[in-house]
C-alpha cells in the first residue's frame, strides 16, 4: 500500500479490493500452453553469442564511432545523438532523395516492402580500425549478422557496405566483433521494447 | 506480489517451455486481475491475457536478460486491453447507429462494495483507469508506467490523482453505508 493512500480510508479499501487476485484459471493456462506449444522457438541471432560483460564494457570504452549519415539533408539529425561521443565516423548513405550514390546491395539482402517498390542504395560506414568483423543487421535482413558484412578500408580503417533498401522506416544496428551496437549518430528506435539497441533509418522515395 | 524470478525469465527466453509454463502459472492471476479491471468483462479479460502470453512467448527470446520484466509485460497486456476496448467501442458505435433511441439508462441502487468499485472504475477514462491500476494495484512506479504508456510523468500523476478523486467521491457514501 503506497503512502499516499494508506491514511485514506476509502481509497485504502478500494485498493485492497482491487488487489484481490482472481483464482487461478487452469483452463486458461491450458489454452495458452496449447497455443504456444504449436509455435516454434525462434531464437534471435544474438542468443548464439556469449557476450561477457567485460568485453562489452571494453568495447564501450573504446573510441568507437559508428554512424550512418542519411544523405546531406539528414546529416543534422545525427548531431545530437553523437554528443559526448568521440565519434569519427560515419557513414553513409545514399541518397535516397538525391539519387543513387552507391552500389546495389548484396544478394543476401531482403528489402522491406513489396517487390514493385524501387530500392534505394544505402551506404553504411563505421570507423573502427581495431575491429575484426563488422556487419549491419536490421529488420531488412532478419537481424542476420552474416547477411551484410562491412568491408574494411586498409588506409582509413573504416568499414563500409552498401545495401538496397525499400523506401520507408528501417530499424537496424551494427555488430562489431559480435557485439550489437546502436548507431550513436542516428535516432534510437522508440519502439525497441525488447531492450535491444536499435537505430532508425528513413529511406525516402526516389 | 507475483513477480517472476529473473532466472525463470532467462530460461523461458531461451525457449524453455517448462519455464514458460511456470511463468504462465505464476503470472496469469495477476494478468487476469488487471485485464478484468481494465475491461470489466471476464471473458474479454481471458482473451486479452491469452493473446498477451502468446505474444510474450514469441517475443521473449528478444527480451534482454536482466531488464525489468513487469513494465514490459504490462506494456504488452495494456496494449491488448486497449485494442479490445477500441474494438468494443467501434462495435457499440455501430450498434447504436442502427438502433432506435431507447429509454435512458437509469442506474440501479446497488450497494455491493465490490460491484460499486467495479462500476466506478469502469466509468473512469481509460488513461486514468490504466494509470491508477498500474500504480496502486500492480505496484509500478511512475517511471515504469511512463515507459509502458509513453506518457509523461506529470501527466501520469495527474491521471492517477483524478482517478483517486473520482473514486473517493463516488465511493465515500458506499464505504460508509
Amino acid at each position: 500500500m503506497r503512502d499516499e493512500i494508506k491514511d485514506d480510508i476509502v481509497l485504502k479499501r478500494v485498493v485492497e479490493t482491487l488487489q484481490e487476485l482472481p483464482p487461478r484459471n487452469p483452463a486458461l493456462v491450458a489454452r495458452i500452453l496449447a497455443e504456444t506449444a504449436a509455435a516454434p522457438v525462434r531464437l534471435p541471432w544474438w542468443r548464439r553469442f556469449v557476450l561477457p560483460l567485460p568485453a562489452v564494457a571494453g568495447l564501450a570504452a573504446a573510441t568507437l564511432a559508428i554512424g550512418v549519415w542519411f544523405g546531406s539533408q539528414r546529416g543534422g539529425a545525427s548531431a545530437d545523438a553523437t554528443a559526448g561521443l568521440p565519434g569519427t565516423s560515419v557513414a553513409t548513405t545514399p541518397a535516397a532523395a538525391s539519387g543513387p550514390g552507391g552500389a546495389p546491395a548484396g544478394a543476401a539482402m531482403r528489402p522491406v516492402g513489396t517487390d514493385d517498390e524501387a530500392l534505394m542504395p544505402v551506404q553504411f560506414t563505421i570507423d573502427h580500425p581495431e575491429a575484426k568483423t563488422v556487419s549491419v543487421v536490421g529488420e531488412f535482413n532478419d537481424w542476420n549478422p552474416e547477411a551484410a558484412p562491412l568491408e574494411r578500408d586498409p588506409s582509413s580503417g573504416s568499414w563500409t557496405t552498401t545495401i538496397a533498401l525499400a523506401p520507408g522506416r528501417h530499424v537496424y544496428a551494427f555488430v562489431v566483433d559480435g557485439v550489437l551496437v546502436a548507431d550513436p549518430r542516428a535516432p534510437r528506435a522508440a519502439d525497441d521494447d525488447f531492450g535491444r539497441p536499435g537505430s532508425v533509418l528513413l529511406v525516402k522515395r526516389p | 506480489m507475483s513477480t517472476p524470478d529473473p532466472s525463470l525469465i532467462a530460461r523461458a527466453s531461451r525457449g524453455d517451455r517448462q519455464a514458460f509454463a511456470e511463468l504462465v502459472e505464476l503470472l496469469h492471476p495477476r494478468a487476469l486481475r488487471f485485464a478484468q479491471r481494465m475491461l470489466g468483462d471476464a471473458l474479454d479479460a481471458e482473451d486479452a491475457v491469452q493473446e498477451t502470453f502468446i505474444r510474450v512467448w514469441n517475443a521473449l527470446p528478444r527480451f534482454r536478460e536482466g531488464a525489468p520484466f513487469d513494465p514490459w509485460f504490462f506494456k504488452v497486456l495494456g496494449n491488448r486491453c486497449r485494442t479490445l476496448l477500441d474494438r468494443r467501442r467501434r462495435q457499440m458505435t455501430q450498434t447504436l447507429e442502427t438502433e432506435l433511441p431507447g429509454a435512458p439508462q437509469v442506474a440501479q441502487p446497488d450497494y455491493d462494495w465490490n460491484e460499486e468499485v467495479g462500476r466506478v472504475l469502469a466509468q473512469l477514462p481509460t488513461d486514468q483507469r490504466e494509470a491508477f491500476l498500474m500504480h496502486h494495484v500492480e505496484g509500478l512506479s511512475y517511471e515504469e508506467i511512463s515507459e509502458v504508456t509513453g506518457a509523461g510523468l506529470s501527466a501520469l500523476r495527474m491521471r492517477v490523482k483524478r482517478a483517486m478523486d473520482t473514486l473517493r467521491v463516488q465511493l465515500a457514501g458506499v464505504a460508509n453505508a
